[in-house]
């Protein structure tokens, strides 16, 4: 595993540091700088169609051999955490055996995906411009899946608990097909700009592909530093081999 | 000296004083309505691009423009516009020919299901009768039949609920399928599928045609709907091609609007509760100076579009309207709902939420 790894992302990157922080130091453990976006210092992360000044120094005090965006990564839980006042379902373009309730408006995948990517669009901005700032490898590290547990979610309601009461925790089928739908939008957007997409850890999901309850965070959304080990375990392995 | 029939006419029948003593933006060719619409009436749009005008000019002058099949709130206006939400009643897409209108009608109520019902190119799927209603077309076949069904039980609600139906004429050229007869409101493989000379056929439709098509359906469509009222109308827009290889696109185009002019007028004399709107007449009476069309010299201009309203709410509902600005459809509810609260709110919080996930990663 290289030494020096740079991470730039919002708060699915917060599992990555905590399971970093957690290591025990020593040989086989790089080191890692992150950069969380939530931090106002990078507000607004773009600046004349680059990355910030701010982002900048850090990609500069970072020296990094290799980077890693954990960029947006909850955008589908706002359309879909929740039960939508006017409830919806779709068919999965890539999973169209999935079940569908059909007690609701269903909408076109189409709509959702467009609706999703005007969603992302600053992110893989963003994404677009740390890749024209970076050399070399970059890795971008697909958002967690849903939690499957309506339940979890209302333990761990966090800011969301009024809303919850109010309307719902949604099916945890939507929140899956949603996640898909946003993962592919960042999929094919690394793609194009020459980023390594590297997807959840087989081990991190169940047999629907829902996050494994180790994985869970006490929040709706994250996944935990069990969860953030297990990603850097893939990183590390996916960085031992050739980039491609 | 005796008098003659002209005499006691009363102005509009005299060109001097209807149209060449009168302001443009005055002209009123509309003369009288059969029936009159109320504030409440329901009423549905349907029919060729020109119909498209149909729903914001209803908006604009506040009657009750019928839909369907609304967008639902998540999408803003411009994506609910891209998947023509609102741009007619239902998400039919362009009805061009009074064929298409009855195979529709019948396909909704399960008496007509044609053969070729679904063109699929590399995992998209296009509805052969409404290749464009969606960018990209359906995303898998389930999507597709779950849509059309939707789309159906829709049009069936709305059939039954409508108090008025206006439908926009637009074509007698056609494209249809040798096996049964199905309508295609575009040639396979301009936008989906592929023309195959063994299975499609072209067919101009002429006044007897368009008049029995329109009867048919006027009378299936009262069939479950005994009272509702139906106003005709002729797109002044041109034929963008011909497949007539031998006559002139113009030519075409004029043969295509007086036929379907004729068929109108007929119908409308024939039946109680119809009526003939003349939008035609107004767009391409020339007494604009040609205003009313673009620089394409085939689209129709806000200004003409606002002449046309005026009239029609003058007609239907002795309204008087300035032209009114030309602005989008509010196909999206407008601000304050409870949905857009909604997503405001979780916009809000989860930006709250990562936010405190990443001040204390734990």
């Amino acid at each position: 595993m290289p030494g020096r790894i740079f991470v730039m992302g919002h708060s699915h990157a917060c599992a990555l540091e905590a399971a970093h922080k957690r290591r025990v130091p020593g040989a086989q453990v790089p080191e890692m700088r992150f950069a969380l976006l939530n931090d106002p210092q990078f507000e607004p992360p773009m600046a004349e169609g680059g990355l910030c000044p701010a982002l900048l120094g850090e990609l500069r005090a970072a020296a990094a051999e290799v980077h890693v965006s954990v960029l947006g990564g909850n955008d589908h839980s706002i359309i879909g955490m929740l039960n939508h006042p006017q409830r919806f379902d779709f068919v999965l373009p890539e999973a169209p055996e999935l079940p569908v309730d059909e007690m609701c408006e269903i909408l076109p995948a189409g709509l959702l995906r467009g609706e999703l990517a005007r969603r992302v669009a600053p992110h893989l901005a963003v994404l677009a411009a740390y890749r024209a700032a970076v050399p070399g490898r970059l890795v971008h590290i697909e958002s967690p899946p849903p939690v499957p547990s309506a339940a979890h979610i209302r333990t761990y309601p966090g800011i969301f608990k009024d809303m919850i009461v109010a309307y719902g925790v949604s099916p945890a089928l939507l929140r899956y097909k949603l996640w898909r739908l946003h993962s592919a939008l960042y999929r094919e957007a690394c793609a194009r700009l020459g980023v390594a997409f590297l997807g959840v850890p087989a081990e991190m999901q169940d047999a629907q592909g829902m996050m494994v309850e180790a994985g869970w965070n006490p929040d709706p959304t994250h996944g935990n530093p069990v969860y953030g080990a297990h990603v850097l375990e893939k990183l590390a392995a996916s960085l031992g081999e050739p980039a491609r | 000296m005796s008098g003659n029939p002209y005499q006691n006419l009363p102005d509009h029948a005299f060109w001097r004083r209807a149209v060449a003593q009168v302001a443009p933006g005055a002209v009123d060719p509309a003369v009288q309505a059969p029936f009159m619409i109320a504030p409440g009436d329901a009423v549905f749009a349907a029919g060729s691009c020109f119909a498209q005008h149909i729903g914001p000019m209803l908006r604009a002058i506040q009657f009750n423009f019928l839909v369907a099949e609304a967008a639902h709130p998540l999408a803003s206006a411009a994506l609910a516009h891209s998947f023509n939400y609102a741009v007619f009643s239902a998400r039919t897409g362009n009805i061009y020919t009074a064929r298409q209108l009855l195979q529709l009608f019948r396909r909704a109520y399960g008496n007509f299901s044609p053969a070729e019902d679904v063109w699929e190119t590399d995992g998209q799927f296009i509805d052969p009768f409404r290749p464009q209603i969606q960018p990209g077309g359906f995303l898998s076949r389930r999507e597709f039949e779950i849509d059309r069904a939707r789309h159906f039980a829709a049009l069936r609600r709305a059939f039954e609920t409508l108090d008025v139906l206006v439908f926009t004429l637009g074509l007698t050229e056609a494209w249809r399928s040798r096996a049964d007869g199905a309508v295609f409101p575009l040639c396979p493989g301009v936008a989906g599928g592929t023309f195959d000379a063994a299975r499609h056929e072209f067919h101009n439709f002429t006044v007897a045609e368009v008049v029995e098509d329109l009867n048919c359906f006027i009378d299936e469509l009262r069939g479950v709907n005994h009272g509702c009222r139906v106003i005709l109308t002729v797109s002044p827009v041109p034929l963008v091609a011909t497949a007539r290889a031998d006559t002139h696109v113009l030519a075409a185009t004029i043969y295509s609007k007086s036929v379907l002019r004729v068929a109108a007028e007929m119908v409308a004399q024939g039946r109680p509760g119809v009526a003939y709107f003349p939008s035609y007449e107004i767009i391409t009476g020339r007494f604009d100076g040609g205003s009313y069309f673009a620089g394409d010299r085939r689209s129709v201009t806000g200004v003409g579009v606002a002449h046309v309203m005026r009239v029609f709410a003058r007609c239907y509902a002795n309204i008087v309207v300035a032209p009114p600005p030309e602005a989008p459809p509010p196909e999206t509810p407008p601000p304050g709902t409870r949905s857009e609260a909604y997503m405001h709110q979780m916009e809000d919080l989860m930006r709250v939420h990562c936010d405190e996930v990443a001040l204390d990663p734990g």
